[in-house]
């Protein structure tokens, strides 16, 4: 029987509004699409059970708003995350050029403790549309441009056919795992390690 | 609610708040160390746990110190929520932080409720915790749990939940709870294919189940002394996402579909939106709306849609809103033609245009620039949509004019800027300058335009049609064109040119000059009404513009001409078809106008070319009448010296290839182009217009005319002019002058022996050779290293000559060089 | 290899709107080391638009020109050859073969580039080499009917020069070519 020790990984979906990062996410938990475009307010995520290894742990997915006057509260939740997925839409050449704007806005934001190593992953979606036919952003120049950020993973992705999105997925879970293992351990200056937590007879704190 | 001390403040009190959850969170964390299972101290009660003694329950725990220290740990993390020091941004940071504390907990639950422990009990458990906050907090996250668990009906957990979360007025505080309780019950809402039941009750829960949406949208309780407001402000804008996000979740939820949309989730959101009659919220809710549901739903309830805009507030920037949904729109229309005849089904046009159309009667104070860009969006919306309904088109263009009309000329340059974008727009969107013409609103609309902005427009206008190389085929459309760019054209109004950049000036007319170039019909009658109504439009153009204007026009003429070689005709009457005469005619008195600019060297040359065209058409009397005109304008207008000479070699060439005329009309001529030859101011000008001369005596065709005595005289002229040079030089700068002159004269003169001129033998142009040699080596010539190439090449030429043998070695024979 | 872009007649705006379009497609910056232009551009902007094809221009005066100022003829040295500048409409008879040759005389030199006729010419003869690159609009002419656009390219390598000439016939860019050498000795080109 594998042992049952469970994490929670945070995941960040960042891009471009229009360019599919609910969609990816709908189609990774719920196995759905719909041609709809309907625009994210917001942050929310869905969580989704998976098994690696011999581990079971829960993916925490974060679903943003593309559009900046929906996210009026700040990103105060990109904190914690443990890998950062970045869209861009291969259809348009503006989604891609916004990549390293979403990237290092994030880096700031987040301020992860390790910003040089902090895992992130690409995904080009919307390879599906019109064959292929429209589209601007060549693999090539994405992969290069992955390359040269440290070696991001890269996938071609379409969330309306479902094509490579569990692959993605498990690249994303991989790196958020590799994060979160080191994230563990919380030290703060002024409690005393030694003791265990005390036993009380009675009382509650009202 | 924030003190007016700053922002430092704020920083220090999120710090010492996250200090304290950090805190607490850690200790939390140690006790979520899984309790051993099955403990046989822990015995399941199966009364009502409602009523159970808060005591009784701590004794069966007594071995679960973990559970207890995580809620105690947790509770206490969860107070540092309750504080009122924090902006709502900051607020979040701390949300944030709590949140994803909760997450460990919320999972610490769910193994423990795996592991036997009672989540009904844990339910009732977390209740005690001594503040309110605290406890909803951690409330919310068990209710979760007890959810998926399926214990209790989903719809149950959940109205006691929102029941009890309205214990908490404090709008921030209270608007991040239910925040809280909407996220972590979203996933496990009911929803029509996923495990529990009935996708009306989340609607309900969204919509109804929050009792307290209504003041919160409008944020009512963050309403404050004036001084104030900007913060207020501040802060609502900040907190508004909570409030959109219910649109958002709403619109995920699978269940709703368009029937349902319609009939319940829209109608009771517009409600509450229209009720909570603020103007920011409305207008963020609006944009919610229309970006967060898809563009199918929309276009079914336009109607319902477009009926809220005049119940908002009156200040509510409507436009903006219906702006972007027709954008929204076109961009559907865009993405598929499929979609198309959805909008046709629904009267989307209609339904627009009436609403805007009642927007801008209700706000009465709108600026102009307000109105037009939505126009602007419409525009764009129908050039989407209905490309092929001109009509609808116009009609847009029609409201803007009855928008404009009654009021002055437009100031504004955001609103002329905006004008601008509409009248392209179907320039752009058809590339075809004939359909705008088409459009009857479109000239109306360009009137209302300031003389700056129409001018830039026609240029637009020009522009395209030069881009997309249209060509305009009939004088109606010509016409309509010209009335659209009227503002290049002439002077409007009255009024005289504006201080116009004098380049921008000359580009501006040259785009006109250029524009005429796109005139065309193969029918050589329409071509020619087409050239009237440009010369008609044209002669208004005054002084300023008739330099640049004319000549294209006259070329174009010049080119029907040629196209109708050949053709006689009577000049008599408007209604005859078109002939050279009377196209003649026609430039006769469009070049005359070039007098009033003044130009006279450029009418003379036009002149001079439909002289030469007239010769072509064999039209003697004419050509002569165009000479005549030449003659005159050289003799009482062309004053600069040098402009003189070019007019004068231009007369010559031109006349040299005359062959219609008759002997006393050919003569008359050549000998006034001599006479004035000889008048020109420098010495070696006379010279070389002279000798050009000789050419008007002799042609090289077969029946042109070979007056070989005409032309020695016009060379013997020559050289005595070039002799009176060559003294002048002397008296001037005591030495001779160079000898280029009679090095040229003696090519002229080896022209002519070689054409076989018998005036002219080999014995004058020996003469002529070893004159030069000797003014080259006299001692007071001045050196001239190209006259000297020139005479030695010349020298070359006649050896090559020599040696080429046959009829014309024989000829240079004699001469020695 | 030097390439020379010489051409003329353009009559913009006067006799037509732009250059065809599938000359300006050709006409590539960066390309080309010389333009040679006989004249009658006529406005500053067609100036402006040839100067950005390349940098070194040398025009000479029509007498439709606007700018009055740009000298009657010109001589310039590229490589081995002299080359020689004119409009034309000031050699009568225009269009004179013989005419022209004296003209070259006077120049010295051994290619003579002239316009006015708007009609492409290449031909040698003792003198030299005498060129009319025709009109690149395609201009009306009194003297030539049924213009076709055209421009011409030298390519100058050495002793040698190739003569491109580039006409728009019914729509088509035909390409023809002529060969020049010129001995080393004499100015004359055989």
């Amino acid at each position: 029987m594998p042992s049952r020790r469970r994490t929670l990984l945070k995941v960040i979906i960042l891009g471009d509004s229009g360019v599919g990062k609910t969609s990816l996410m709908n189609q990774y938990v719920n196995k759905k699409f719909s041609n709809q475009y309907k625009a994210t307010i917001g942050a929310d995520f869905l969580t989704k059970e998976v098994q690696f290894e011999d581990r079971l742990f829960t993916l925490q997915i974060w679903d943003t708003a593309g559009q900046e006057r929906f996210q009026s509260l700040g990103v105060a939740f990109y904190r914690g995350a443990d890998c950062c997925v970045l869209v861009y839409d291969v259809n348009v050449m503006k989604s891609f050029d916004n990549l390293n704007n979403w990237r290092e806005e994030f880096l700031i934001q987040a301020s992860p403790s390790d910003p040089e190593n902090f895992p992130f992953v690409v995904l080009g979606n919307k390879v599906d549309v019109d064959g292929g036919n429209s589209r601007v952003v060549s693999e090539k120049k994405a992969r290069a441009w992955c390359a040269s950020k440290g070696n991001i993973p890269y996938f071609e992705t379409s969330a309306k056919e479902g094509v490579n999105v569990e692959e993605a997925f498990q690249c994303i879970a991989k790196n958020a795992l590799k994060t979160g293992e080191e994230e563990e351990i919380y030290l703060p200056d002024t409690i005393d390690v030694g003791g265990g937590s005390q036993q009380r007879s009675s009382g509650c704190e009202c | 609610m924030i003190s007016s001390d700053g922002i430092e403040d704020e920083e220090k009190w999120l710090a010492e708040g996250i200090a304290g959850l950090q805190q607490n969170a850690f200790h939390m964390h140690r006790s979520l160390v899984p309790i051993p299972k099955p403990n046989p101290n822990f015995v399941r009660l199966n009364f009502n746990s409602r009523f159970l003694d808060f005591k009784f329950v701590v004794v069966l725990l007594k071995d679960s110190n973990n559970l207890r220290d995580a809620l105690k740990y947790s509770a206490q993390m969860l107070s540092e929520l309750r504080t009122s020091r924090l902006s709502p941004h900051k607020y979040y940071d701390l949300y944030m932080r709590a949140f994803d504390e909760l997450r460990k907990l919320e999972m610490f639950f769910k193994e423990e409720t795996k592991r036997g422990c009672s989540i009904i009990d844990l339910y009732e458990l977390v209740q005690h915790a001594g503040n309110i906050l605290p406890r909803l907090y951690l409330l919310c996250t068990v209710g979760s749990v007890y959810i998926k668990s399926k214990e209790a009906p989903a719809k149950d957990v959940l109205k006691d939940l929102v029941e009890m979360c309205r214990g908490v007025q404090h709008p921030v505080r209270g608007l991040f709870l239910r925040s809280y309780l909407s996220q972590v019950s979203r996933d496990k809402l009911p929803d029509i294919g996923s495990e529990y039941e009935g996708c009306y009750s989340a609607c309900e829960f969204i919509l109804f189940g929050d009792p307290e949406l209504r003041p919160a949208i409008g944020l009512s309780g963050l309403q404050g002394p004036a001084r104030e407001k900007e913060k207020r402000e501040k802060e609502r804008s900040e907190l508004r996402d909570l409030v959109g996000k219910n649109l958002h979740v709403l619109s995920q939820i699978e269940g709703i579909d368009l029937d349902m949309y319609k009939d319940t989730v829209l109608p009771r959101i517009l409600e509450q939106v229209v009720n909570c009659k603020d103007e920011l919220a409305q207008y963020y809710l609006m944009d919610c709306i229309i970006q967060v549901f898809p563009d199918e739903y929309h276009l079914q309830t336009l109607e319902t849609l477009l009926g809220a805009c005049p119940q908002l507030q009156p200040t509510v920037d409507i436009k903006t809103v219906l702006s972007q949904l027709m954008e929204r729109l076109s961009n559907y229309a865009a993405s598929s033609a499929e979609v198309l005849p959805e909008f046709l089904q629904v009267e989307a046009f209609a339904k627009l245009s009436n609403a805007i159309g009642k927007v801008i009667e209700a706000q009465v104070d709108m600026p102009v620039v307000g109105s037009i860009s939505l126009y602007v969006s419409l525009l764009t919306f129908t050039l989407r949509v209905h490309p092929d309904r001109l009509d609808y088109v116009d009609q847009v263009l029609g409201a803007c004019v009855k928008k404009l009309s009654g009021k002055a000329k437009i100031e504004d340059s955001k609103a002329t800027k905006q004008i601008v974008a509409l009248l392209s727009a179907p320039l752009e969107k058809y590339n075809d300058i004939g359909i705008a013409l088409k459009l009857s609103n479109y000239p109306r609309v360009m009137d209302h335009l300031d003389n700056g902005t129409n001018k830039v427009m026609a240029v637009v206008i020009i522009q395209s049609i030069m881009k997309n190389n249209s060509c305009i085929s009939t004088a109606e459309k010509v016409e309509a064109l010209f009335e659209l760019i009227k503002g290049l054209i002439k002077d409007l109004d009255g009024t005289p040119v504006d201080e116009l950049d004098e380049e921008d000036f000359k580009e501006e007319q040259n785009s006109v000059g250029r524009l005429i170039y796109m005139f065309y019909n193969d029918d050589p009658e329409e071509m020619l009404k087409i050239i009237s109504v440009v010369r008609k439009h044209i002669l208004t153009g005054g002084p300023t513009r008739l330099a640049f204007t004319v000549p294209p026009l006259i070329f174009s003429a010049l080119k029907l001409v040629r196209r109708l070689q050949g053709q006689d005709g009577d000049v008599i009457g408007e209604d005859m078809p078109a002939t050279p005469k009377k196209i003649f005619q026609l430039l006769h008195q469009t070049i005359e106008a070039l007098l009033s600019v003044p130009a006279p060297e450029l009418a003379l040359k036009l002149y001079l070319q439909c002289a030469e065209a007239a010769n072509d058409c064999d039209l003697e009397l004419v050509a002569y009448e165009f000479f005549t005109q030449a003659f005159i304008l050289y003799e009482e207008e062309v004053a600069d010296s040098k402009a003189q000479v070019t007019a004068i070699h231009l007369i010559i060439g031109t006349l040299q290839r005359m062959n219609i005329f008759g002997v006393e009309n050919r003569d008359t001529l050549t000998h006034k182009a001599t006479g004035y030859s000889a008048k020109l101011l420098k010495k070696p000008d006379q010279c070389r217009a002279v000798y050009a001369c000789s050419h008007l005596f002799w042609v090289d065709d077969q029946d042109g005319v070979k007056d070989g005595e005409r032309v020695l005289l016009c060379l013997k002229r020559a050289l005595r002019i070039a002799n009176a040079a060559q003294q002048m030089a002397n008296v001037t700068r005591g030495s001779s002058g160079s000898v280029a002159l009679f090095v040229e004269i003696l090519n002229k003169y080896l022209y002519f022996f070689e054409k076989g001129n018998p005036q002219i033998t080999s014995s004058v142009i020996q003469g002529l050779i070893e004159l030069i040699t000797t003014e080259m080596q006299s001692e007071n010539s001045t050196p001239d290293p190209s006259a000297d190439a020139f005479f030695s090449s010349t020298l070359r030429y006649i050896q090559f000559q020599k040696q080429k043998g046959g009829v014309m070695g024989e000829k240079y024979e004699a001469i020695k060089a | 290899m030097v390439l020379v872009l010489a051409l003329g007649d353009l009559h913009i705006p006067h006799r037509a709107a732009d250059l065809p379009a599938k000359f300006k497609s050709m006409l590539v910056p960066g390309k080309i080391q010389h333009i040679i232009c006989t004249g009658n551009l006529c406005i500053k902007e067609v100036y402006d638009y040839l100067k950005s094809l390349c940098p070194d221009m040398h025009v000479t005066r029509g007498e439709f020109d606007e700018d009055t100022r740009y000298p009657e003829t010109k001589t310039l040295t590229i490589g081995q050859f002299k080359l020689g500048l004119c409009h034309g409409h000031q050699v009568i008879p225009w269009g004179d073969l013989d005419s022209l040759a004296m003209l070259q005389r006077q120049l010295d030199v051994d290619i003579l580039v002239t316009g006015h006729t708007h009609q492409f010419k290449a031909y040698k003869h003792e003198g030299g080499v005498v060129i009319n690159p025709g009109s690149a609009t395609g201009a009306y002419s009194s003297i030539t009917y049924d213009v076709n656009p055209s421009f011409v390219l030298m390519d100058i390598d050495g002793l040698r020069v190739v003569v491109y000439v580039y006409e728009l016939i019914d729509g088509e860019v035909k390409v023809d070519k002529i060969d020049f050498k010129k001995t080393a000795t004499t100015h004359a080109t055989h």
